[in-house]
Protein backbone atom coordinates (compact mmCIF):
# COMPACT_ATOMS: atom_id res chain seq x y z
CA UNK A 1 0.00 0.00 0.00
CA UNK A 2 1.34 3.42 -0.92
CA UNK A 3 1.41 5.72 2.09
CA UNK A 4 0.23 9.32 2.12
CA UNK A 5 3.85 10.37 2.65
CA UNK A 6 5.10 8.40 -0.36
CA UNK A 7 2.27 9.74 -2.51
CA UNK A 8 3.09 13.28 -1.38
CA UNK A 9 6.81 12.88 -2.20
CA UNK A 10 6.02 11.41 -5.59
CA UNK A 11 3.50 14.06 -6.55
CA UNK A 12 5.62 16.92 -5.16
CA UNK A 13 8.66 15.72 -7.13
CA UNK A 14 6.61 15.47 -10.33
CA UNK A 15 4.95 18.88 -10.05
CA UNK A 16 8.14 20.67 -9.02
CA UNK A 17 9.69 19.72 -12.36
CA UNK A 18 6.71 21.16 -14.26
CA UNK A 19 8.04 24.64 -15.01
CA UNK A 20 4.91 25.69 -16.93
CA UNK A 21 2.79 24.93 -13.88
CA UNK A 22 5.14 26.83 -11.64
CA UNK A 23 5.04 29.85 -13.93
CA UNK A 24 1.23 29.83 -13.99
CA UNK A 25 0.93 29.70 -10.21
CA UNK A 26 3.63 32.23 -9.52
CA UNK A 27 2.16 34.67 -12.06
CA UNK A 28 -1.28 34.37 -10.43
CA UNK A 29 0.16 34.80 -6.97
CA UNK A 30 2.18 37.83 -8.03
CA UNK A 31 -1.06 39.57 -9.08
CA UNK A 32 -2.62 38.65 -5.74
CA UNK A 33 0.40 39.96 -3.85
CA UNK A 34 0.25 43.37 -5.55
CA UNK A 35 -3.50 43.72 -4.95
CA UNK A 36 -3.20 42.51 -1.37
CA UNK A 37 -0.42 44.98 -0.53
CA UNK A 38 -2.47 47.83 -2.01
CA UNK A 39 -5.52 46.89 0.07
CA UNK A 40 -3.52 46.46 3.26
CA UNK A 41 -2.08 49.94 2.81
CA UNK A 42 -5.62 51.39 2.95
CA UNK A 43 -6.01 50.18 6.54
CA UNK A 44 -5.12 52.72 9.18
CA UNK A 45 -3.24 49.91 10.86
CA UNK A 46 -3.17 46.42 9.37
CA UNK A 47 -1.18 45.24 12.39
CA UNK A 48 -3.78 46.66 14.78
CA UNK A 49 -6.52 44.95 12.78
CA UNK A 50 -4.63 41.62 13.00
CA UNK A 51 -4.28 41.98 16.74
CA UNK A 52 -7.99 42.75 17.15
CA UNK A 53 -8.95 39.85 14.90
CA UNK A 54 -6.70 37.51 16.88
CA UNK A 55 -8.26 38.67 20.15
CA UNK A 56 -11.81 38.23 18.87
CA UNK A 57 -11.06 34.72 17.59
CA UNK A 58 -9.30 33.90 20.85
CA UNK A 59 -12.41 34.99 22.73
CA UNK A 60 -14.66 32.96 20.39
CA UNK A 61 -12.58 29.77 20.55
CA UNK A 62 -11.85 29.95 24.26
CA UNK A 63 -15.56 30.37 25.08
CA UNK A 64 -16.74 28.13 22.26
CA UNK A 65 -19.31 26.26 24.34
CA UNK A 66 -21.10 29.46 25.36
CA UNK A 67 -21.04 31.04 21.90
CA UNK A 68 -22.12 27.88 20.09
CA UNK A 69 -25.02 27.42 22.49
CA UNK A 70 -26.05 31.04 21.98
CA UNK A 71 -25.79 30.70 18.18
CA UNK A 72 -27.84 27.48 18.11
CA UNK A 73 -30.47 28.83 20.50
CA UNK A 74 -31.00 32.02 18.49
CA UNK A 75 -31.05 30.45 15.04
CA UNK A 76 -33.41 27.69 16.24
CA UNK A 77 -35.77 30.34 17.60
CA UNK A 78 -36.35 31.46 14.00
CA UNK A 79 -37.30 27.98 12.83
CA UNK A 80 -33.90 26.63 11.75
CA UNK A 81 -33.09 23.03 12.58
CA UNK A 82 -29.59 22.71 14.05
CA UNK A 83 -27.81 19.34 13.78
CA UNK A 84 -24.63 18.47 15.70
CA UNK A 85 -22.28 16.09 13.87
CA UNK A 86 -19.42 14.60 15.86
CA UNK A 87 -17.70 13.02 12.86
CA UNK A 88 -17.66 13.19 9.07
CA UNK A 89 -19.79 10.07 8.78
CA UNK A 90 -22.49 11.55 11.00
CA UNK A 91 -22.56 14.77 8.99
CA UNK A 92 -22.97 12.79 5.76
CA UNK A 93 -25.76 10.73 7.33
CA UNK A 94 -27.61 13.85 8.52
CA UNK A 95 -27.43 15.48 5.10
CA UNK A 96 -28.37 12.29 3.25
CA UNK A 97 -31.35 11.82 5.57
CA UNK A 98 -32.61 15.36 4.87
CA UNK A 99 -32.12 14.92 1.13
CA UNK A 100 -33.92 11.56 1.21
CA UNK A 101 -36.82 12.87 3.32
CA UNK A 102 -37.39 15.66 0.84
CA UNK A 103 -37.42 13.25 -2.11
CA UNK A 104 -34.80 15.46 -3.72
CA UNK A 105 -33.08 14.58 -7.00
CA UNK A 106 -31.04 17.62 -7.80
CA UNK A 107 -28.68 19.40 -5.41
CA UNK A 108 -26.79 22.63 -5.97
CA UNK A 109 -23.82 23.59 -3.83
CA UNK A 110 -21.95 26.79 -3.29
CA UNK A 111 -18.39 26.62 -1.99
CA UNK A 112 -18.30 24.25 1.02
CA UNK A 113 -14.82 23.32 2.23
CA UNK A 114 -16.27 21.27 5.05
CA UNK A 115 -18.12 19.38 2.31
CA UNK A 116 -14.75 18.49 0.77
CA UNK A 117 -13.53 17.51 4.23
CA UNK A 118 -16.34 14.99 4.73
CA UNK A 119 -16.38 13.86 1.06
CA UNK A 120 -19.97 14.96 0.70
CA UNK A 121 -20.16 14.98 -3.10
CA UNK A 122 -18.99 11.38 -3.32
CA UNK A 123 -21.58 10.29 -0.74
CA UNK A 124 -24.42 12.15 -2.49
CA UNK A 125 -23.45 10.92 -5.94
CA UNK A 126 -23.09 7.35 -4.66
CA UNK A 127 -26.62 7.62 -3.31
CA UNK A 128 -27.78 8.60 -6.81
CA UNK A 129 -28.22 12.35 -6.45
CA UNK A 130 -27.25 14.87 -9.09
CA UNK A 131 -24.83 17.33 -7.44
CA UNK A 132 -23.48 20.44 -9.11
CA UNK A 133 -21.03 23.02 -7.80
CA UNK A 134 -22.18 26.58 -8.52
CA UNK A 135 -18.93 28.42 -7.77
CA UNK A 136 -17.09 28.93 -11.07
CA UNK A 137 -13.76 27.51 -9.91
CA UNK A 138 -15.39 24.65 -8.03
CA UNK A 139 -17.50 23.81 -11.09
CA UNK A 140 -14.38 23.67 -13.25
CA UNK A 141 -12.58 21.28 -10.89
CA UNK A 142 -15.76 19.22 -10.54
CA UNK A 143 -15.87 18.79 -14.34
CA UNK A 144 -12.24 17.63 -14.16
CA UNK A 145 -13.01 15.24 -11.25
CA UNK A 146 -10.35 17.00 -9.22
CA UNK A 147 -10.18 18.43 -5.70
CA UNK A 148 -9.96 22.22 -5.30
CA UNK A 149 -6.40 23.44 -5.74
CA UNK A 150 -6.62 26.32 -3.27
CA UNK A 151 -9.00 27.54 -0.52
CA UNK A 152 -9.97 30.67 -2.41
CA UNK A 153 -8.95 29.98 -6.02
CA UNK A 154 -9.95 26.34 -6.65
CA UNK A 155 -8.96 26.37 -10.33
CA UNK A 156 -5.92 28.66 -10.23
CA UNK A 157 -3.71 25.92 -11.72
CA UNK A 158 -5.56 26.06 -15.03
CA UNK A 159 -5.03 28.42 -17.93
CA UNK A 160 -7.93 29.94 -19.87
CA UNK A 161 -7.06 27.62 -22.75
CA UNK A 162 -7.34 24.54 -20.56
CA UNK A 163 -10.70 25.73 -19.20
CA UNK A 164 -11.97 26.47 -22.70
CA UNK A 165 -10.92 22.96 -23.84
CA UNK A 166 -12.66 21.46 -20.82
CA UNK A 167 -15.91 23.30 -21.60
CA UNK A 168 -15.70 22.28 -25.26
CA UNK A 169 -15.25 18.65 -24.24
CA UNK A 170 -17.78 18.52 -21.42
CA UNK A 171 -20.36 21.12 -22.44
CA UNK A 172 -19.89 21.25 -26.22
CA UNK A 173 -19.17 25.00 -26.29
CA UNK A 174 -17.16 26.95 -28.82
CA UNK A 175 -13.51 27.51 -27.77
CA UNK A 176 -12.78 31.00 -26.44
CA UNK A 177 -9.94 32.83 -24.75
CA UNK A 178 -12.18 35.42 -23.13
CA UNK A 179 -12.66 35.21 -19.35
CA UNK A 180 -16.06 36.92 -19.68
CA UNK A 181 -17.28 34.40 -22.24
CA UNK A 182 -16.08 31.47 -20.15
CA UNK A 183 -17.96 32.92 -17.19
CA UNK A 184 -21.09 33.39 -19.28
CA UNK A 185 -20.97 29.73 -20.37
CA UNK A 186 -21.10 28.62 -16.75
CA UNK A 187 -23.75 31.20 -15.92
CA UNK A 188 -26.02 29.79 -18.65
CA UNK A 189 -25.51 26.24 -17.36
CA UNK A 190 -26.18 27.29 -13.78
CA UNK A 191 -29.35 29.24 -14.47
CA UNK A 192 -31.45 26.13 -15.04
CA UNK A 193 -29.70 24.26 -12.22
CA UNK A 194 -30.69 26.92 -9.67
CA UNK A 195 -34.33 26.74 -10.75
CA UNK A 196 -34.58 22.96 -10.76
CA UNK A 197 -32.49 22.21 -7.65
CA UNK A 198 -34.46 20.78 -4.73
CA UNK A 199 -31.75 21.39 -2.16
CA UNK A 200 -29.09 24.06 -1.80
CA UNK A 201 -26.00 23.27 0.24
CA UNK A 202 -23.66 26.01 1.41
CA UNK A 203 -20.87 26.46 3.91
CA UNK A 204 -20.46 29.55 6.06
CA UNK A 205 -17.61 31.94 6.60
CA UNK A 206 -18.79 32.92 10.06
CA UNK A 207 -21.56 32.01 12.50
CA UNK A 208 -22.70 34.97 14.59
CA UNK A 209 -23.60 34.00 18.14
CA UNK A 210 -25.23 37.31 19.08
CA UNK A 211 -27.85 37.18 16.31
CA UNK A 212 -27.93 33.48 15.39
CA UNK A 213 -27.01 33.99 11.75
CA UNK A 214 -24.49 32.61 9.29
CA UNK A 215 -22.43 34.96 7.17
CA UNK A 216 -21.38 34.06 3.62
CA UNK A 217 -18.96 36.17 1.63
CA UNK A 218 -18.46 35.62 -2.11
CA UNK A 219 -17.80 37.28 -5.45
CA UNK A 220 -20.11 35.56 -7.90
CA UNK A 221 -23.56 35.71 -6.30
CA UNK A 222 -23.83 31.95 -6.62
CA UNK A 223 -24.05 31.32 -2.88
CA UNK A 224 -26.91 33.80 -2.65
CA UNK A 225 -28.87 31.93 -5.32
CA UNK A 226 -27.97 28.54 -3.82
CA UNK A 227 -29.30 29.65 -0.45
CA UNK A 228 -32.40 31.46 -1.67
CA UNK A 229 -33.90 29.52 -4.59
CA UNK A 230 -34.15 25.84 -3.57
CA UNK A 231 -36.91 24.91 -1.11
CA UNK A 232 -34.41 23.48 1.37
CA UNK A 233 -31.12 25.07 2.43
CA UNK A 234 -28.47 23.11 4.31
CA UNK A 235 -25.46 24.96 5.73
CA UNK A 236 -22.53 22.80 6.77
CA UNK A 237 -19.92 24.47 8.96
CA UNK A 238 -17.16 23.66 11.41
CA UNK A 239 -17.80 24.50 15.07
CA UNK A 240 -14.87 26.93 15.06
CA UNK A 241 -16.61 29.33 12.66
CA UNK A 242 -18.39 31.17 15.44
CA UNK A 243 -17.86 34.88 16.09
CA UNK A 244 -19.29 36.53 19.20
CA UNK A 245 -20.95 39.65 17.80
CA UNK A 246 -22.47 40.97 14.58
CA UNK A 247 -20.16 44.00 14.72
CA UNK A 248 -17.16 41.66 14.51
CA UNK A 249 -18.00 41.27 10.82
CA UNK A 250 -17.04 44.92 10.34
CA UNK A 251 -13.48 43.76 10.91
CA UNK A 252 -13.54 40.21 9.60
CA UNK A 253 -15.25 40.80 6.25
CA UNK A 254 -12.72 43.39 5.00
CA UNK A 255 -9.82 41.43 6.49
CA UNK A 256 -10.93 38.19 4.84
CA UNK A 257 -11.40 39.95 1.50
CA UNK A 258 -8.02 41.68 1.77
CA UNK A 259 -6.00 38.67 2.91
CA UNK A 260 -7.92 36.19 0.77
CA UNK A 261 -8.33 37.94 -2.55
CA UNK A 262 -6.66 41.36 -2.38
CA UNK A 263 -10.05 43.09 -2.36
CA UNK A 264 -11.51 45.82 -0.12
CA UNK A 265 -14.63 43.75 0.29
CA UNK A 266 -16.08 40.87 -1.67
CA UNK A 267 -19.01 41.69 -3.95
CA UNK A 268 -21.71 39.80 -2.07
CA UNK A 269 -21.96 39.57 1.71
CA UNK A 270 -25.07 37.87 3.06
CA UNK A 271 -26.50 36.89 6.42
CA UNK A 272 -28.94 33.98 6.78
CA UNK A 273 -30.90 33.53 9.96
CA UNK A 274 -33.66 31.10 9.19
CA UNK A 275 -36.20 29.84 6.67
CA UNK A 276 -38.65 32.05 4.80
CA UNK A 277 -41.12 33.65 7.17
CA UNK A 278 -44.82 34.26 6.46
CA UNK A 279 -45.17 37.18 4.09
CA UNK A 280 -41.62 36.92 2.73
CA UNK A 281 -41.35 36.44 -1.01
CA UNK A 282 -38.17 34.39 -1.18
CA UNK A 283 -35.86 32.16 0.81
CA UNK A 284 -35.99 28.45 1.59
CA UNK A 285 -38.99 26.80 3.22
CA UNK A 286 -36.63 24.79 5.40
CA UNK A 287 -33.24 25.75 6.77
CA UNK A 288 -30.84 23.25 8.36
CA UNK A 289 -27.49 24.06 9.96
CA UNK A 290 -25.06 21.17 10.45
CA UNK A 291 -22.35 21.94 13.01
CA UNK A 292 -19.33 19.72 12.44
CA UNK A 293 -16.76 18.70 15.03
CA UNK A 294 -14.76 16.01 13.17
CA UNK A 295 -11.85 16.15 15.64
CA UNK A 296 -11.78 19.94 15.97
CA UNK A 297 -12.24 19.35 19.69
CA UNK A 298 -8.95 17.36 19.65
CA UNK A 299 -7.22 20.48 18.43
CA UNK A 300 -9.14 22.56 20.97
CA UNK A 301 -7.86 20.30 23.75
CA UNK A 302 -4.29 21.00 22.65
CA UNK A 303 -3.70 24.32 24.41
CA UNK A 304 -0.37 24.80 22.62
CA UNK A 305 -1.97 24.66 19.15
CA UNK A 306 -5.52 25.78 19.92
CA UNK A 307 -5.05 28.99 17.99
CA UNK A 308 -4.97 26.96 14.75
CA UNK A 309 -8.77 26.97 15.16
CA UNK A 310 -8.69 30.75 14.63
CA UNK A 311 -8.14 30.15 10.90
CA UNK A 312 -10.66 31.98 8.69
CA UNK A 313 -9.59 30.06 5.54
CA UNK A 314 -8.34 33.12 3.67
CA UNK A 315 -5.49 31.18 2.07
CA UNK A 316 -2.95 33.98 2.66
CA UNK A 317 -0.45 31.51 4.13
CA UNK A 318 -0.64 29.38 0.98
CA UNK A 319 0.01 32.37 -1.24
CA UNK A 320 3.34 33.22 0.42
CA UNK A 321 4.57 29.71 1.12
CA UNK A 322 7.67 28.79 -0.94
CA UNK A 323 6.62 25.12 -0.75
CA UNK A 324 3.05 25.72 -1.93
CA UNK A 325 4.35 27.96 -4.74
CA UNK A 326 6.39 25.06 -6.05
CA UNK A 327 4.32 21.97 -5.38
CA UNK A 328 0.84 23.49 -5.69
CA UNK A 329 -2.33 22.41 -3.94
CA UNK A 330 -2.97 18.88 -5.18
CA UNK A 331 0.34 17.37 -4.04
CA UNK A 332 -0.72 17.71 -0.38
CA UNK A 333 -3.59 15.27 -0.90
CA UNK A 334 -5.59 17.09 1.79
CA UNK A 335 -8.70 19.29 1.93
CA UNK A 336 -6.75 22.07 3.62
CA UNK A 337 -3.47 22.63 1.82
CA UNK A 338 -0.41 24.76 2.49
CA UNK A 339 1.02 25.70 5.88
CA UNK A 340 -2.24 25.82 7.85
CA UNK A 341 -3.35 22.57 6.25
CA UNK A 342 -0.08 21.00 7.35
CA UNK A 343 -0.79 22.14 10.90
CA UNK A 344 -4.41 21.01 11.18
CA UNK A 345 -4.55 17.92 8.95
CA UNK A 346 -2.47 15.71 11.30
CA UNK A 347 -4.90 16.63 14.09
CA UNK A 348 -7.98 15.92 11.99
CA UNK A 349 -6.76 12.83 10.12
CA UNK A 350 -4.02 11.25 12.25
CA UNK A 351 -0.61 12.52 13.29
CA UNK A 352 1.43 9.52 12.11
CA UNK A 353 -0.21 9.28 8.67
CA UNK A 354 0.21 13.00 7.96
CA UNK A 355 3.42 13.78 9.87
CA UNK A 356 5.30 14.32 6.61
CA UNK A 357 3.38 17.58 6.05
CA UNK A 358 5.15 19.36 8.90
CA UNK A 359 8.44 18.40 7.25
CA UNK A 360 7.33 20.10 4.02
CA UNK A 361 8.26 23.53 5.29
CA UNK A 362 11.32 25.72 5.16
CA UNK A 363 10.15 27.27 8.48
CA UNK A 364 10.75 30.70 6.97
CA UNK A 365 7.80 32.10 8.91
CA UNK A 366 6.22 33.94 5.97
CA UNK A 367 2.91 32.19 6.75
CA UNK A 368 2.89 33.46 10.33
CA UNK A 369 3.74 36.95 9.17
CA UNK A 370 0.76 37.23 6.79
CA UNK A 371 -1.87 35.39 8.84
CA UNK A 372 -4.66 37.92 9.49
CA UNK A 373 -5.55 36.28 12.81
CA UNK A 374 -1.91 35.86 13.89
CA UNK A 375 -1.74 32.07 14.07
CA UNK A 376 1.79 31.01 14.94
CA UNK A 377 1.82 28.64 11.98
CA UNK A 378 5.49 27.82 11.56
CA UNK A 379 5.96 27.12 15.26
CA UNK A 380 2.96 24.80 15.10
CA UNK A 381 4.73 22.89 12.33
CA UNK A 382 7.69 22.46 14.64
CA UNK A 383 5.38 21.36 17.45
CA UNK A 384 3.83 18.76 15.14
CA UNK A 385 7.33 17.42 14.39
CA UNK A 386 8.06 17.22 18.12
CA UNK A 387 4.74 15.50 18.88
CA UNK A 388 5.26 12.97 16.10
CA UNK A 389 8.60 11.88 17.53
CA UNK A 390 7.36 11.92 21.12
CA UNK A 391 4.42 9.70 20.13
CA UNK A 392 6.38 7.26 18.00
CA UNK A 393 10.17 7.63 17.97
CA UNK A 394 12.02 6.63 14.78
CA UNK A 395 14.75 4.21 15.96
CA UNK A 396 17.15 5.06 13.12
CA UNK A 397 16.88 8.78 13.82
CA UNK A 398 17.24 8.16 17.53
CA UNK A 399 20.33 6.03 16.95
CA UNK A 400 21.76 8.70 14.65
CA UNK A 401 21.34 11.43 17.23
CA UNK A 402 22.76 9.23 20.01
CA UNK A 403 25.78 8.50 17.87
CA UNK A 404 26.16 12.19 17.08
CA UNK A 405 25.91 13.07 20.82
CA UNK A 406 28.44 10.37 21.65
CA UNK A 407 30.96 11.72 19.15
CA UNK A 408 30.41 15.43 19.80
CA UNK A 409 30.89 14.93 23.56
CA UNK A 410 34.32 13.34 23.06
CA UNK A 411 36.77 15.84 21.56
CA UNK A 412 39.31 13.17 20.59
CA UNK A 413 36.66 11.16 18.75
CA UNK A 414 35.30 14.29 17.11
CA UNK A 415 38.78 15.29 15.96
CA UNK A 416 39.18 11.83 14.43
CA UNK A 417 35.77 11.97 12.75
CA UNK A 418 36.74 15.02 10.69
CA UNK A 419 39.53 13.50 8.59
CA UNK A 420 37.48 10.29 8.24
CA UNK A 421 34.54 12.34 6.89
CA UNK A 422 36.81 14.23 4.47
CA UNK A 423 38.29 10.98 3.26
CA UNK A 424 34.83 9.45 2.83
CA UNK A 425 33.57 12.45 0.95
CA UNK A 426 36.30 12.11 -1.66
CA UNK A 427 34.80 8.73 -2.62
CA UNK A 428 31.17 9.80 -2.33
CA UNK A 429 30.72 10.62 -6.05
CA UNK A 430 31.30 6.90 -6.79
CA UNK A 431 28.12 5.88 -4.91
CA UNK A 432 26.11 9.10 -5.16
CA UNK A 433 22.39 8.42 -5.68
CA UNK A 434 22.81 4.62 -5.53
CA UNK A 435 21.37 2.36 -2.85
CA UNK A 436 24.76 2.36 -1.12
CA UNK A 437 24.60 6.12 -0.64
CA UNK A 438 23.49 6.84 2.95
CA UNK A 439 22.58 10.40 1.93
CA UNK A 440 20.70 9.46 -1.26
CA UNK A 441 17.39 11.13 -0.24
CA UNK A 442 19.29 14.39 -0.14
CA UNK A 443 21.63 13.82 -3.07
CA UNK A 444 18.91 12.75 -5.52
CA UNK A 445 18.17 16.41 -6.23
CA UNK A 446 20.90 18.33 -4.39
CA UNK A 447 24.64 18.45 -3.87
CA UNK A 448 25.91 17.23 -0.53
CA UNK A 449 27.50 20.19 1.29
CA UNK A 450 31.29 19.94 1.17
CA UNK A 451 33.15 19.51 4.41
CA UNK A 452 35.36 22.55 4.89
CA UNK A 453 39.06 21.85 4.21
CA UNK A 454 39.91 23.48 7.52
CA UNK A 455 38.08 23.63 10.84
CA UNK A 456 37.89 26.95 12.65
CA UNK A 457 40.51 25.73 15.15
CA UNK A 458 42.87 24.75 12.32
CA UNK A 459 42.32 28.12 10.65
CA UNK A 460 43.01 29.93 13.94
CA UNK A 461 46.26 28.08 14.38
CA UNK A 462 47.50 28.89 10.85
CA UNK A 463 46.41 32.53 11.20
CA UNK A 464 49.31 33.15 13.62
CA UNK B 1 -26.18 11.50 25.14
CA UNK B 2 -27.14 13.33 21.92
CA UNK B 3 -24.75 14.91 19.43
CA UNK B 4 -25.15 18.36 20.91
CA UNK B 5 -24.34 17.27 24.46
CA UNK B 6 -21.43 15.12 23.28
CA UNK B 7 -19.79 17.96 21.34
CA UNK B 8 -20.41 20.57 24.03
CA UNK B 9 -19.05 18.11 26.60
CA UNK B 10 -15.85 17.63 24.59
CA UNK B 11 -15.50 21.40 24.18
CA UNK B 12 -15.94 22.03 27.91
CA UNK B 13 -13.41 19.35 28.75
CA UNK B 14 -10.91 20.79 26.26
CA UNK B 15 -11.36 24.29 27.64
CA UNK B 16 -10.44 23.30 31.19
CA UNK B 17 -6.89 24.18 30.16
CA UNK B 18 -6.68 27.94 29.56
CA UNK B 19 -4.54 29.57 26.90
CA UNK B 20 -3.15 33.09 27.12
CA UNK B 21 -4.90 35.75 25.07
CA UNK B 22 -2.90 37.02 22.07
CA UNK B 23 -0.31 39.52 23.16
CA UNK B 24 -0.76 38.87 26.86
CA UNK B 25 1.70 36.88 28.91
CA UNK B 26 -0.86 35.74 31.51
CA UNK B 27 -3.19 32.77 31.35
CA UNK B 28 -6.08 34.84 32.63
CA UNK B 29 -9.05 34.12 30.37
CA UNK B 30 -11.17 37.09 31.43
CA UNK B 31 -13.20 38.20 28.41
CA UNK B 32 -13.80 41.77 29.52
CA UNK B 33 -10.10 42.36 30.05
CA UNK B 34 -9.28 41.03 26.60
CA UNK B 35 -11.86 43.09 24.77
CA UNK B 36 -11.53 46.33 26.67
CA UNK B 37 -9.07 47.84 24.21
CA UNK B 38 -10.79 46.73 20.99
CA UNK B 39 -11.49 49.66 18.68
CA UNK B 40 -12.16 48.17 15.31
CA UNK B 41 -12.71 51.50 13.56
CA UNK B 42 -9.21 52.57 14.59
CA UNK B 43 -7.69 49.98 12.31
CA UNK B 44 -10.02 49.87 9.31
CA UNK B 45 -9.57 52.11 6.26
CA UNK B 46 -10.41 55.69 7.20
CA UNK B 47 -13.80 57.06 6.20
CA UNK B 48 -14.51 60.79 6.05
CA UNK B 49 -17.41 61.63 8.36
CA UNK B 50 -18.95 64.24 6.00
CA UNK B 51 -21.57 63.22 3.45
CA UNK B 52 -19.42 64.50 0.59
CA UNK B 53 -16.46 62.49 1.85
CA UNK B 54 -18.49 59.33 2.17
CA UNK B 55 -20.10 59.67 -1.25
CA UNK B 56 -16.69 60.35 -2.85
CA UNK B 57 -15.32 57.19 -1.27
CA UNK B 58 -18.40 55.24 -2.34
CA UNK B 59 -17.93 56.51 -5.89
CA UNK B 60 -14.26 55.51 -5.92
CA UNK B 61 -15.00 52.04 -4.54
CA UNK B 62 -17.84 51.59 -7.03
CA UNK B 63 -15.49 52.44 -9.88
CA UNK B 64 -13.07 49.82 -8.58
CA UNK B 65 -15.88 47.24 -8.71
CA UNK B 66 -16.81 48.45 -12.21
CA UNK B 67 -20.20 49.64 -10.97
CA UNK B 68 -21.91 52.85 -12.16
CA UNK B 69 -22.62 55.17 -9.28
CA UNK B 70 -25.30 57.87 -9.54
CA UNK B 71 -25.83 60.48 -6.87
CA UNK B 72 -29.29 61.97 -7.39
CA UNK B 73 -30.86 64.98 -5.75
CA UNK B 74 -34.55 64.11 -5.79
CA UNK B 75 -37.13 61.47 -6.84
CA UNK B 76 -37.70 63.17 -10.19
CA UNK B 77 -34.04 62.71 -11.10
CA UNK B 78 -34.35 59.07 -10.04
CA UNK B 79 -37.28 58.51 -12.41
CA UNK B 80 -35.36 60.13 -15.27
CA UNK B 81 -32.24 58.07 -14.56
CA UNK B 82 -34.14 54.79 -14.29
CA UNK B 83 -36.02 55.50 -17.49
CA UNK B 84 -32.78 56.27 -19.28
CA UNK B 85 -31.22 53.06 -17.95
CA UNK B 86 -34.25 51.02 -19.02
CA UNK B 87 -34.14 52.51 -22.51
CA UNK B 88 -30.39 51.96 -22.80
CA UNK B 89 -30.41 48.40 -21.48
CA UNK B 90 -33.64 47.28 -23.16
Amino acid sequence: MITFARQFQKEAARITRDLQHRLLIQRALKKYETACDAEKSKFQSWEGARQSAAEIKWDAVNHLDAYLTEFAHKIEARGTKVHWAGAAEQAREIILRIVCEKNARSIIKSKVMTGEEIHLNEALEKAGYDVVESDLGEYIVQLRHEAPYHFVFPAMHLSRGEISDLFRRELGTVPTDSTEELTMIVRRVMRSKYITADIGISGANFAIAETGMISITENEGNARLTCALPKVHIALLGIEKVLPRLEDLALFLPMLATAGAGQSLTCYNSLYGGPRRPGESDGPEEFHVVLLDNKRTHLLADAEQRDALHCIRCGACLNVCPIYKNIGGHAYGTTYQGPIGSVITPHLRGLQDWKHLSGASSLCGACTEVCPVKIDIHHHLLQNRRKTIAEKPVWLEKLGFRLFAFVINRPALYALAKPVARFGQAFHPLIQGTRLDPARTWTQSRELPKIAPQTFKEYWRTRK
Amino acid sequence: MNGREAILGRIREALTVATPAPGTPSHDGDRAAVQSHLEISDWLPAVDESFDGMSALFRANSAELRTDFFLLNNPEELVLELTALRDAQG
